[in-house]
């Protein structure tokens, strides 16, 4: 609820002052600006968010992009015991785009394939060789740290668990700097 | 402070008892690079990487690094003196001379978008001046690996400690898996016995781990 206070204030503000947010290092001017991308819309937010008739397969607030069908192939885990299963919401609205069978313009009402994914940013749907996604965090063993300030969704540990997607001090879109592998040390003992 | 003391208490203990590996030390030991010059100022990227890993490349955890393709000259011309075969090194030996053996660049590490050649091996640059980290693709001279060991009265045993990242065989720690680079070094956080040892070498308790004598 607080969140969607912070998000409303957010968007008042803009309309008042009818500026993009001012957040220097914000979601304006980074990759995920796509107001000049020739994507259908000047706008920075409708890509992924509307104020109104938000689809019902909500993977955010106010949710606006058309949603990803596939299956995933998830993350082999070597050793050790974990629950891991399809990727969480916290996950599939980034896939939506980034997982490369949903075009980035398709939102509002479309559901096209236009512009899909690519280069380094295009993660697929074989998850086998990313860092594992849609995975309870272990709460037992020496492994992992209980203590950690980075986000899990429904215990899981999610794309937006790393990434903060409004938000670019640290590319790429990382939730804080990676100096030192500090991002994985926040949860890995090592 | 409680759980400094609850950690202390801890490595003290694995100290004493010289069997379990400590952990949480990678920052600052040796196979941290943060601070060497590379092209990222960060430890884990080297060996592993969040996205696009080259597990396809070797089939090991989120693998980020450039992996040797040898070839090796193998302990004994590939065969021991109680004439066990000696294969070419597994993954657990891989993953260690993809660096060591210096036939890839340290810092050739990064995504499989694009293709890493990296700035300098282990035996040049900043790492030529220090001894004992270049092992080479000769590997006539070093304990050898990819090699099994069955289990035989007064020859052989299974190291203990092959939980947690102890001692063990690979890949199960049963008679006739492999001994491997990580048989006996933890590249993480095992620093308490140097050079990155499971177990400490006093009394040569490394050794007597799986030989008999």
């Amino acid at each position: 609820m607080r969140k969607l206070l912070a998000i409303s204030a957010t968007l008042a503000a803009c309309l008042t002052f009818g500026l993009a947010p001012a957040f220097a290092t914000g979601i304006a001017g980074s990759k995920h600006d796509l107001s000049a991308a020739g994507y259908g819309s000047t706008e920075l937010c409708i890509f992924c968010h509307t104020p109104h008739a938000a689809k019902a397969s909500a993977s955010g607030p106010l949710w606006n992009h058309a949603a990803s069908s596939a299956t995933y192939t998830i993350y082999v885990f070597a050793s050790g015991t974990h629950t891991i299963g399809q990727p969480g919401p916290a996950s599939a609205s980034c896939l939506s785009c980034h997982d490369g069978t949903v075009g980035i313009e398709a939102y509002g009402s479309a559901n096209t394939t236009t512009h899909l994914m690519t280069g380094d940013a295009l993660i697929g749907t074989d998850l086998t060789n990313d860092h594992p996604i849609g995975v309870v965090f272990p709460t037992t063993g020496s492994s992992y740290k209980s203590t950690h300030t980075t986000p899990l969704y429904n215990g899981k540990v999610e794309c937006a668990s790393c990434h903060a997607v409004h938000d670019n001090t640290n590319p790429p879109f990382l939730r804080m700097a990676n100096g030192g592998s500090a991002l994985c040390l926040d949860c890995h003992s090592k | 402070m409680k759980r400094w003391l609850a950690i202390s208490a801890g490595v003290a203990a694995w100290v004493t008892l010289g069997l379990v590996p400590a952990f949480g030390a990678i920052a600052g030991a040796p196979h941290d690079l943060s601070d060497n010059g590379y092209s990222k100022a960060e430890i884990c990227i080297f060996c592993h990487t969040p996205h696009h890993s080259r597990i396809a490349e070797l089939d090991i955890k989120l693998w980020s690094h450039k992996t040797t393709v040898g070839p090796y000259q193998l302990y004994g011309g590939g065969l021991t003196s109680a004439s066990t075969p000696v294969g070419q090194p597994g993954k657990n030996s891989k993953i260690c001379l993809s660096c060591h053996d210096g036939t890839v660049a340290v810092d050739a590490m990064g995504s499989t978008i694009g293709d890493p050649v990296g700035t300098e091996r282990i035996n040049e640059g900043q790492w030529a001046a220090k001894p004992g980290l270049y092992i080479g693709t000769d590997l006539r001279n070093d304990h050898p690996v990819g090699v099994p060991l069955t289990v035989a009265a007064g020859k052989f045993k299974i190291p203990t400690g092959g939980s947690s990242g102890g001692m063990k065989l690979y890949p199960n720690n049963v008679s006739g898996d492999t001994v491997e680079c990580a048989s006996c070094h933890g590249v993480h956080g095992q620093t308490a016995f140097g050079k990155y040892l499971k177990v400490t070498m006093a009394g040569s308790a490394l050794c007597l781990n799986c030989h008999i004598k």
